[in-house]
């Protein structure tokens, strides 16, 4: 029989050395928002003239009279600056996978085989590159997944014509729409069912060295459950978390606001409005709240990981897969 | 039953061989005949192509201007095609001779004879006649859907109340095909592979070759072909940047005037010069060295599914 798997948890259990998995976080968290502050550095002339492309488009649209003619072409197209912008997205995202999977690959190689490295972890090593590519296949695995809600429709489409002649008030067709919900479930739980089979796909190309997505079909076999309920388990705590922040959030800008409102009156413009949400009293609480949140979405991450790690040493323990030392 | 040997087929054709770039001289033999068929093809049909391309011109001009758009001209459209049929019969040759090539290194370790390889022997011609059975199986596919849906409604006018019931089938019809075509193509998908191992036509053999390794095979080749797409994708978006810098000033111009003439001149002006051209060769030669390690890469799964189903 296999052993239980008792995942949820695992990315936090005592091992020999503390505070890798926190310098990795850091050292992530540091450099992504270095990332931003760059990308926002970069293009701050084409940011700054998006902002006022759209607002005078929106102005635009606002002061135009029913039935007038649209605007231009010329006004409609962006700035080229902000054209620019599109491949410089594309490539901050790139680069942002990269890092994404450079964390991931530290977090698993410490969980996984024991292994440091790098700066905080953080390395453009093989195992970086097995996990980024990995990213990929979920991509094109969710592209597959959307071809297959299309050719569902499509089906619906041509079932309504070939054998309902596609008149809407056959019985044939009034039949029919009670099964599509069913479909669309069907659909939905199959998707749930391949993501939890082949969630440890980069914990296992980290075992097993080598890029290995497919393995983690065998390494969830049998383990589905334990697997599905330990991703529940966490996506549930990350949302009741946020729900509570939010409330508490909320509430603190509620209270504050009001006792403003009382002191100074209602605030008269848009500035006003800004000027007493800026203010510490308001911004505090927000600033709290993201950072918390940001916090918990770290430690929600390092959870899953650490599922999909204890997978991987669960498969090796069972002699599902080979670790390649 | 007994444990299959793991596949591990995805860079099969990859690995240490005690010969080197066999491959790579079969696929640059390849690459080079093709450019040369390509290059006959243009220059045999060179008198057509000017009045297609002086009818597109007109046509740009014509939809800038609002005005009526001309007919396309029949008689150097209809000369083209018999060049058509045969550069695309002889470019399936030069395919064939290039997989057996390849194939016969990957399977048997022979190398040598004709072009680095590309020869019209008795394996090129096995290979391309896997095309052709490719082709027949695709054309019965054709035949076999629209059969089904036209036995659907003829079951659909005497069905009554089961109507429902078709109609579910109707529904989810496509996607069973989709799954039918995706599981013949990988099971036969060494068709080739077997012919050149056996040195006789095998195309249905390959069927009891990939008996068992349905999943493997798929995984392999759907690493490759994200692999391929997205290294792909990247090069094309690096490539364009320069591209893209030039055209965004035209297209705005274009936008704003509308004046075709003038935007044709400006098109000329921008990308007629040497450093575009230098950097469309070296598109053309990314794409083509990307597109050669990708189709090695497929040979070399089909040659590792055989080699596996031949060993004890």
């Amino acid at each position: 029989m296999a052993n239980a798997l008792n995942a949820t948890f695992f990315a936090f259990r005592k091992r020999e050395k503390g505070g890798v998995l926190l310098g990795a976080t850091i050292a992530f968290v540091v450099v992504a928002v270095l990332m931003v502050g760059a990308f926002y550095a970069l293009n701050a002339q084409a940011i700054g003239d998006y902002f006022t492309w759209a607002t005078s488009l929106g102005a635009n649209m606002e002061t135009g009279k029913p039935g007038a003619p649209p605007p231009s072409m010329d006004m409609m197209m962006p700035p080229q600056s902000v054209m620019a912008l599109g491949p410089m997205y594309l490539l901050f995202i790139l680069f942002y996978y990269i890092l994404l999977a450079s964390y991931e690959a530290a977090c698993l190689k410490w969980m996984i085989r024991g292994e440091t490295g790098g700066v905080f972890g953080l390395s453009l090593g093989a195992d970086t590159w097995r996990v980024y590519f990995g990213y990929w296949m979920w991509f094109f695995l969710l592209i597959a997944f959307y071809i297959v809600i299309a050719i569902v429709a499509f089906g619906l489409a041509g079932s309504f014509f070939a054998v309902a002649g596609g008149d809407p008030a056959s019985n044939a067709a009034g039949g029919m729409a009670l099964f599509i919900p069913v479909i669309v479930l069907a659909l939905v739980l199959g998707l749930v069912y391949f993501a939890v089979r082949l969630a440890p796909a980069s914990a296992t190309s980290i075992a097993r060295r080598k890029f290995a997505f497919f393995d983690a079909w065998a390494v969830t076999k049998g383990r589905f459950w334990a697997l599905f309920g330990a991703f529940v388990l966490l996506f549930l705590m990350l949302i009741v978390l946020c729900i509570v922040l939010s409330i508490g959030m909320g509430a603190m800008i509620g209270i504050n606001a009001a006792s403003q409102v009382a002191e100074s009156g209602q605030p008269q413009s848009a500035e006003g409005v800004f000027r007493m949400l800026s203010s510490p009293q308001v911004l505090v609480p927000i600033v709290a709240m993201y950072g918390t949140m940001l916090v918990a979405s770290m430690v929600f991450y390092i959870a899953l990981f650490g599922v999909n790690a204890r997978a991987a040493l669960a498969a090796i323990e069972d002699g599902k897969i080979q670790a390649v030392a | 039953m007994a444990e299959l040997e793991p596949l591990d087929a995805t860079f099969f054709a990859f690995r240490k061989r005690d010969r080197r770039f066999v491959l790579t001289l079969a696929s640059g033999a390849y690459l080079g005949l093709a450019l040369l068929l390509g290059a006959v093809y243009l220059a045999a049909t060179w008198g057509a192509w000017g009045a297609i391309f002086t009818w597109y011109v007109d046509m740009l001009r014509a939809a800038a201007s609002g005005g009526e758009p001309s007919m396309p001209p029949m008689g150097p459209l209809l000369a083209l095609a018999p060049w058509m049929l045969l550069v695309a019969v002889a470019g399936y040759v030069l395919f064939a001779a290039y997989e057996a090539a390849c194939l016969r290194w990957l399977l048997r370790g022979e190398s040598g004879g004709g072009v680095f390889g590309l020869n019209l022997g008795a394996d090129t011609w096995r290979v391309f006649a896997c095309y052709w059975v490719w082709v027949g199986l695709f054309t019965g596919f054709v035949a076999l859907v629209a059969g089904f849906y036209l036995g659907l409604r003829a079951l659909a006018e005497i069905a009554g109340p089961l109507r429902i019931v078709l109609m579910l089938v109707a529904a989810l019809a496509p996607l069973g095909l989709l799954a039918l075509v995706i599981f013949a193509a990988v099971r036969l998908a060494p068709g080739a592979a077997m012919s050149v191992a056996r040195g006789r036509f095998a195309f249905f053999s390959a069927w009891h070759a990939t008996r068992g390794r349905f999943w493997a095979l798929l995984g392999g080749f759907f690493i490759l072909i994200v692999g391929y797409v997205v290294i792909a994708s990247i090069i094309s978006q690096v490539f364009q940047i320069p591209v893209r810098g030039e055209l965004a000033p035209i297209m705005a111009s274009i936008l704003a005037d509308g004046d075709a003439d003038a935007a044709l001149a400006s098109l000329r002006e921008a990308f007629m010069t040497p450093m575009f051209f230098a950097l469309g060769a070296a598109y053309l030669a990314a794409a083509m060295i990307l597109a050669s390690v990708f189709r090695v890469a497929l040979f070399g799964i089909n040659a590792r599914a055989v080699l596996t189903a031949a060993s004890p």
